[in-house]
């Protein structure tokens, strides 16, 4: 850097000004992982108990699948309406279009494509097919991915000590969401989720990179409307529809359900997860509950969007998954809300699960333990 | 027919390729026909484009020197930044 200046009290300002930066960046980070540890926590043990994803949640496994990209699907919508109100209050709701007559800015509707339907909706046939560990464990290798393809695309600098803690953050990561491995199917169904699981460790590893590259040029917190939106809309017109054909044409568009020793006959058919998409609408808690999911994710996105814009995609991935550290705490939340309704949420943390957090710890540790390294991103120039 | 407004940051980078070298209130004062009356087309703002696209490589502090008690900084254009004019439309190339 040429910094023109004989004064040293000037040079001390502007490496000030700089750490300040660099700073802000890795509090982003670090409020994208706990804001989604939260987000998750709120959507599988409190969105999908109420309304039209109770049922099919709870007793099915094919209106149960539909129930769940139909649920992401949800998210992400009602996420972009939350960051649609943040950007109109910060004065920035005419940058959307002027973004999307760029190269750069329809970057992040490409970036979508990977971080929705791909890594989003990987992750939740992945997790229903061959079980939440392996589909847990596949998935969180996506930081150690993105890094690498960050140092050849964007030739971002990360040294071994980083690269250790990217490490450390992954398998923390598996630690904490680690279960005796008991898929749901077995077979080809398995292999076939095991399959579903490497979508999102390659999807969101490259939706990373990609909106990274048009961040250099566009303002995140633009971008990750665009990316939530279309994101979306996408998933509603590929997933959603996709699953529900699929799990009507399994079932022969009835699956027999036993509901408390009730038998119920649940009807399944190519609309079948818009169906719930809208109807969540109708059903206040499941509103509610939705609401205050989404505004804990959509802004864990404005949080990962900015940090890997401000830190790069390596350490900002290495943040986002401390989301399991997070999920900790936010499980014995859901704890003390769920007996409101009705019934015990019944979490609690085990010593593998204290070990990962630990570990994650350390990791994160590694990652930001020398933050001046961070005031030249990239090996430009 | 008149150019279509660019996104703020990616016409900071193109401001920055038509001048030597430049600081925010030359960004604010050159700028504000397009932006003016925008929630975002503020200084803080504008801080956090200019700091972003330094920290990517795209432009770079030539000079620093004391406003008052704040740092004034002078900023210009890298061959990185440059070379990321590529993807202007059109119309701004």
């Amino acid at each position: 850097m040429s910094v023109g200046t004989n004064d040293a009290a000037l040079a001390q300002m502007l490496e000030k000004h700089r750490m300040s930066y660099v700073k802000r960046g890795l509090t982003a980070g670090i409020l994208s992982g706990m804001t989604w540890g939260l987000q998750g926590v709120l959507l599988w043990s409190l969105v999908l108990c109420f309304g039209p994803f109770a049922i099919p949640y709870s007793y099915s496994f094919y209106a149960g699948l539909v129930a769940a990209v139909s649920v992401a699907a949800l998210h992400d919508f009602v996420a972009s309406c939350w960051i649609l109100l943040m950007d109109a209050v910060t004065g920035r709701i005419k940058e959307i279009p002027r973004a999307l007559k760029t190269k750069p800015g329809r970057l992040a509707v490409f970036a979508c494509l990977f971080g929705g339907p791909l890594g989003m909706g990987g992750y939740v046939i992945g997790m229903y097919l061959a079980g939440v560990t392996y589909a847990l464990a596949i998935s969180a290798v996506y930081p150690a991915i993105g890094a690498l393809l960050g140092r050849i695309v964007l030739k971002e600098r990360i040294n071994v000590r980083v690269w250790i803690g990217i490490i450390a953050c992954l398998i923390g990561a598996v630690l904490v969401g680690w279960a005796p491995p008991e898929a749901a199917t077995s077979g080809s169904q398995f292999y076939l989720g095991i399959a579903f699981s490497c979508c999102p460790a390659v999807g969101w590893a490259a939706e990373g990179v990609i909106s990274c590259f048009g961040m250099d040029m566009i303002d995140p917190d633009i971008a990750i409307w665009i990316r939530e939106f279309f994101s979306s809309v996408i998933a509603m017109c590929t997933t959603v529809i996709g699953i529900s054909i699929f799990a009507a044409a399994v079932t022969g568009g009835v699956e027999v359900l036993d509901v408390d020793g009730t038998t119920v006959n649940y009807a399944l058919h190519w609309y079948t997860g818009w169906q719930m998409f809208f109807t969540a609408f109708t059903d206040v808690n499941s509103l509610v509950w939705i609401i205050i999911a989404a505004a804990s994710g959509g802004f864990s996105y404005v949080f990962w969007y900015r940090a890997l814009n401000m830190v790069g995609t390596g350490r900002a991935m290495a943040f986002n998954v401390t989301y399991a550290l997070w999920s900790v705490p936010a499980g014995y939340l859901a704890n003390l809300i769920t007996p409101l309704y009705g019934w015990e949420n019944g979490y609690a943390a085990t010593g593998l699960m204290l070990a990962g957090v630990a570990i994650i710890t350390i990791g994160a540790i590694l990652v930001v333990i020398n933050p001046k390294e961070l005031f030249q991103l990239r090996n430009v120039g | 027919m008149a150019k279509s407004i660019l996104p703020f940051r990616f016409r900071v980078l193109h401001y920055a390729s038509t001048k030597d070298e430049f600081t925010y209130h030359d960004i604010l004062k050159d700028l504000e026909s397009e932006y003016a009356g925008e929630g975002q087309f503020t200084e803080k703002k504008m801080t956090l484009h200019t700091d972003s696209l330094m920290a990517v490589g795209m432009i770079e502090a030539v000079k620093t020197e004391l406003e008052g008690d704040h740092l004034l900084i002078t900023y210009k254009i890298t061959d990185y930044g440059r070379d990321r004019l590529k993807y202007l439309p059109a119309e701004w190339k």
